[in-house]
């Protein structure tokens, strides 16, 4: 049995954090591999989160934050989607692999699509296998 | 009354280091120190008589990185008390006792990213910033070592560092040379070091020579001041010969503008003035190249400002330990300093480049006038036409 | 209430006083003021304040009056006689940042420097004559290098300058001290035209505007007895084109330093009497004045200086000034055989000036051990006398000595080199004890001046003729005695810090 990969999520308090705990009070399924930080805002997602979970050996990063416009303090996600895109390239030219980087969005009701967002991550992860900085028995 | 009581135990490395040279308490550091101007009460000298009586613990945290460890004390000091070494010789101490590294800056961006290029499974693309127009190759004579260069605009928003590095390779192509740029490339490991993470720095270091060495080329070439005081000084210490000789770009300049390998062409009406960066002046001692160089490039005109070469004050950050709102007077005292001289401050040094640019992207504690951070590097390669 | 609770009870008043009037001070672990350049220790002080101008000195002062605190004054440079020693229980006062801050307190380290005329109107230095009598305005925290560097452009430069540049103006005259300009201006304090001092009433602070040339020389060499001088005029004096100016080194090589001494010392008679120059400044060459790798000694010219047969002992002697004041000092060299004379260039100059500065801090892994390193010598003619006993003193030792030539007399600088143990130190400074016995004599006309500060010394070594006037002066400005009170009982006596030197 291959392990699950490790998904770190970054969730912002106002959207996607309401949106894991709907999924999870609606009891829909998702991977068991995503731990979930629960920041103010995606905003505050920092490139050291980012990078120090890679380097912990996470196979791969979703920041999820509000809807675009929705933001709780106007134009964290905004942002975080700024910082998010420069943070690709780094993560690409450091041989993690951009597609282990990845921003989404989902508004406090929308559970199912948490769950879809974070599966359908899931699933990329597990083609391109683990991560190449975790360390290996 | 004895209020001066002397602590048990042998004296640790860091005060072994400070005791080298015998302080003499003139004060003279803490006269020319920048941090002391605008905190009156972090003083070298005090550390130091502190550290004699009351053993090296006695230095606070607060003050242990509160240092930039831009040397202008040694530089100084009659004596030259090594008080930059004994510093961090007292970080790497903290670290084994408490586990714990600079209060590093952005974020600890530069730390984790030096953390991640000390794995030993890394297959890093490293060539994505080079762009169409500029040739480098998989193996050669000469290495380009661009350092963390290609992951500063990860977060510094306010300066395309890349520029610096393509630069750099238009240049040496004009000169006919093609830079080697490795992949296998890692973080030279300066903040790691002064910092306190001896171990991440040695590893870095074990990493890099070994590539470098397999290289079989002759001249490693870097735009960085921190990169080359590492190579060329810290690196023979921990792994030994590199086999290659370590260049910083500005010598390799002046040398093929003397040898009549490049030629300036296009003259670049600017006046500039130039910060000597830390890393390369005071800890390197190379103060005439990236004059040279700018002399070399017609149309411009150096004003130097009152503080330069070994009295040059330093740009306010050091290793990305420090940065508070003291440094921010600090960067308005020098930054009015080279505007009351020229429009341009030309440096060799990116951080120092991005140090100042962060503190003009912001609002300044006074007002400022127009003032332009350029590398020489930069200004090199806009000569070529 | 009990003499602690008393003194923990003023200190809590102090603390919230400095705290209400926003004037940085630090208290806690103070270990790192327990000396000034001395070495000497008295423990460790209370609290250090930090005032940045005379409206916080006055402040300060006033708090102290009313509550009975001891303030101890402290500038920055080479005062190597305790004289900024706070005890326990009282509260130094570092001046270094005094009118030389800006309005957030922080300290520029560029500046430009008001400058007056001997009336104190203010002057235009671009449109000043070579003769004109101009001083610069400066807070006492300010030093010549920073006045120099602000006054280069101009082609001038403060008129006395002490060999420690980075020495505050106002421990340069709270020592008197002397320096580069001394032969053709005298000790500092004859430099300065004007100043400000906050000294106390017994009820509280005063500030005092002192412009009268005579009151200003008798206070300088207050050591801080006296009050905070918070601003000074400093007299200024054009730098001389360097085709008016002859720079000589003078070089004498023997086996005998009595023999050296004897010579330099009839020659120095010789040219106090018919030269006038800016600096002079001797040394003794021995194969430690400079490091292996100094690049001096690679020098075309210079490098011959430093190389020496075993046994031998070389003196240098430099000086400098206007051609026209220094025709007779080549005609005076070739009257003595043995001394060979060369014309140097000021860079050279300055270059050998520099190993003399450090001559005394170069050695490695050694601190100095200072504390009784200033010998005037009155009569040239008794060199050679005190060298040899010097030299018999310190037989074996690593220091040196080295000093300047004033007209009046030969300032002699000895200090001990010692590692920075406590055995070291320790023998060091007992070294020092045996010194001062073979050489301070009064057939030999040397006396213990203290250029760096007569301090804790004040008692052993002062005349009773300086207590006196020292006593009439600060009962005059300091009636309320709260500066330094400590100096001025005869028991005082500097703990060497050597006996608790930790390293």
């Amino acid at each position: 049995m291959t392990e699950e990969p490790q998904v770190l999520t970054l969730c912002c308090n106002w959207c996607g954090y309401n949106a894991a705990d709907q999924a999870g009070a609606a009891k829909i399924p998702y991977s068991p591999g995503v731990r979930i930080v629960r920041l103010m805002c995606t905003g505050m997602a920092d490139p050291y989160y980012v990078l120090r979970a890679f380097e912990r050996g996470f196979d791969g990063v979703l920041v999820i934050g509000c809807h675009p416009g929705q933001c709780h303090y106007k134009s964290g996600n905004l942002q975080a989607r700024e910082q998010t895109d420069r943070l690709l390239g780094v993560v690409q030219a450091l041989g993690i692999g951009a597609e282990r980087l990845r921003m989404d969005a989902a508004s406090s009701s929308e559970g199912p699509r948490f769950a879809e967002i974070v599966n359908e991550f899931t699933e990329t992860l597990r083609k391109l296998g683990p991560s190449p900085l975790k360390e290996v028995a | 009354m004895e209020a001066l009581a002397p602590p048990a135990g042998a004296p640790d490395e860091a005060l072994r280091i400070l005791a080298q040279e015998g302080c003499i308490q003139c004060n003279k550091c803490t006269m020319n120190c920048p941090v002391h101007r605008v905190d009156v009460t972090f003083s070298p000298r005090k550390t130091i008589l502190q550290a004699y009586l009351g053993g090296s613990d006695a230095l606070s945290e607060r003050d242990l990185w509160a240092c930039l460890t831009c040397g202008e004390c040694q530089a100084v000091c009659a004596t030259e008390v090594p008080f930059p070494a004994f510093i961090r010789a007292k970080r790497e101490a903290l670290r084994s006792v408490r586990e714990r590294t600079a209060p590093c800056k952005h974020g600890g961006y530069k730390e984790i990213l030096a953390k991640i290029m000390a794995k030993p499974n890394l297959n890093q693309d490293r060539r994505g910033w080079i762009g169409d127009g500029l040739q480098v190759a998989d193996a050669g004579d000469v290495i380009y070592f661009t350092g963390c260069m290609p992951y500063l605009d990860g977060v510094f928003t306010y300066t395309d560092t890349a520029r610096i590095g393509k630069a750099a390779i238009k240049v040496m192509n004009a000169a006919g040379i093609v830079p080697m740029v490795s992949n296998a490339e890692r973080c030279c490991g300066h903040d790691a070091l002064w910092n306190g993470d001896r171990e991440t720095f040695e590893t870095l270091a074990r990493r890099n020579v070994e590539w470098i060495r397999a290289s079989g080329a002759k001249r490693l070439v870097t735009t960085c001041a921190e990169c080359y005081s590492m190579l060329k000084y810290e690196y023979p210490k921990v792994v030994g010969d590199l086999n290659v000789e370590v260049v910083h770009m500005t010598q390799l300049i002046q040398e093929l503008v003397a040898a009549g390998k490049l030629a300036f062409t296009k003259p670049v009406d600017l006046t500039v003035t130039y910060q000597d960066p830390c890393r390369l002046g005071r800890h390197s001692k190379e103060y005439d190249a990236p004059r040279a160089v700018l002399r070399a490039i017609p149309g411009v005109k150096l004003v130097e400002m009152d503080r330069i070469r070994e009295n040059s004050m330093c740009c306010g950050v050091g290793a990305y330990a420090n940065c508070d709102a003291q440094t921010k007077f600090l960067q308005q005292e020098r930054l009015e300093e080279a505007a009351s001289k020229a429009e341009n401050l030309v440096t060799a040094c990116p951080h120092c480049r991005i140090h100042f640019s962060c503190y003009l992207d912001g609002q300044p504690v006074d007002p400022l006038p127009d003032l332009k951070i350029i590398d020489v590097t930069d200004l090199a390669a806009q000569a070529l036409g | 209430m009990s003499a602690v609770a008393r003194e923990q009870g003023s200190i809590d008043e102090t603390l919230a006083f400095l705290r209400e009037a926003r004037i940085p001070h630090q208290a806690g672990e103070l270990l790192g003021y327990a000396t000034d350049g001395s070495f000497l220790t008295l423990g460790v002080p209370t609290l250090v304040v930090f005032p940045k101008d005379e409206a916080e000195c006055a402040a300060l002062v006033d708090h102290a009056v009313r509550h009975g605190i001891a303030l101890v004054p402290r500038g920055t440079g080479s005062g190597t006689a305790g004289a900024a020693t706070a005890p326990p229980g009282s509260v130094l006062v570092d001046l270094e940042r005094l009118g030389a801050c800006d309005a957030r307190g922080h300290r520029r380290g560029l500046f430009a420097p008001i400058v007056v005329d001997a009336r104190g109107t203010p002057a235009d230095l671009a449109k000043a004559g070579p003769d004109d009598e101009l001083y610069v305005r400066v807070g006492a925290g300010r030093t010549s290098d920073e006045t120099n560097r602000a006054l280069a452009g101009h082609g001038w430069t403060v008129a006395v300058v002490p060999s420690s540049g980075y020495s505050t103006f106002g421990g340069n005259f709270a020592t008197n001290a002397r320096g580069s300009g001394t032969p053709a201006f005298g000790p500092f304090g004859n430099a300065v035209n004007r100043l400000r001092i906050v000294a106390t009433t017994r009820e509280g602070a005063r500030v005092l505007e002192v412009t009268d040339r005579e009151e200003v020389r008798r206070l300088a060499g207050h050591h801080g007895l006296c009050g905070l001088v918070t601003e000074l005029d400093v007299r200024i004096a054009p730098i001389p084109k360097p085709e008016d100016m002859v720079c000589a080194l003078l070089s004498i090589e023997s086996e005998d330093a009595g023999h050296l001494g004897a010579t330099i010392g009839g020659l120095m008679k010789r040219v106090a009497a018919e030269c006038r120059y800016f600096a002079g400044e001797f040394l003794f060459i021995d194969e430690g004045i400079v490091r292996p790798d100094d690049p001096i000694r690679k020098d075309p010219v210079l490098g011959g200086t430093f190389v020496l047969p075993a046994g031998r002992r070389r003196m240098i002697l430099l000086y400098r000034g206007r051609k026209e004041g220094m025709e007779a000092l080549p005609r005076i060299a070739a009257e003595f055989p043995e001394v060979a004379y060369r014309e140097i260039t000021f860079p050279q100059f300055r270059a050998l000036m520099a190993v003399r500065t450090a001559a005394t801090g170069k050695a490695l892994r050694r601190v100095n051990v200072p504390g009784a390193e200033d010998f005037i010598i009155y009569d040239p003619a008794r060199f050679g006398d005190v060298l040899s006993r010097m030299f018999a003193a310190v037989e074996g030792a690593s220091g040196r000595p080295v000093g300047h030539h004033y007209p009046d007399g030969i300032e002699v600088h000895y200090r001990p080199q010692a590692a920075v143990t406590r055995a070291d130190i320790e023998a060091a400074w007992a070294m020092i004890q045996k010194l001062r016995e073979a050489v301070l004599r009064t057939e030999l006309t040397v006396e213990d001046r203290k250029e760096h500060g007569l301090g804790l010394a004040l008692f052993r070594d002062g005349s009773p003729s300086r207590h006196e006037e020292l006593r009439r002066l600060k009962a005059e400005y300091d009636p309320a005695n709260v500066f330094c009170p400590h100096l001025l009982l005869p028991e005082i006596e500097g703990r060497f810090i050597g006996s608790s030197f930790r390293v």
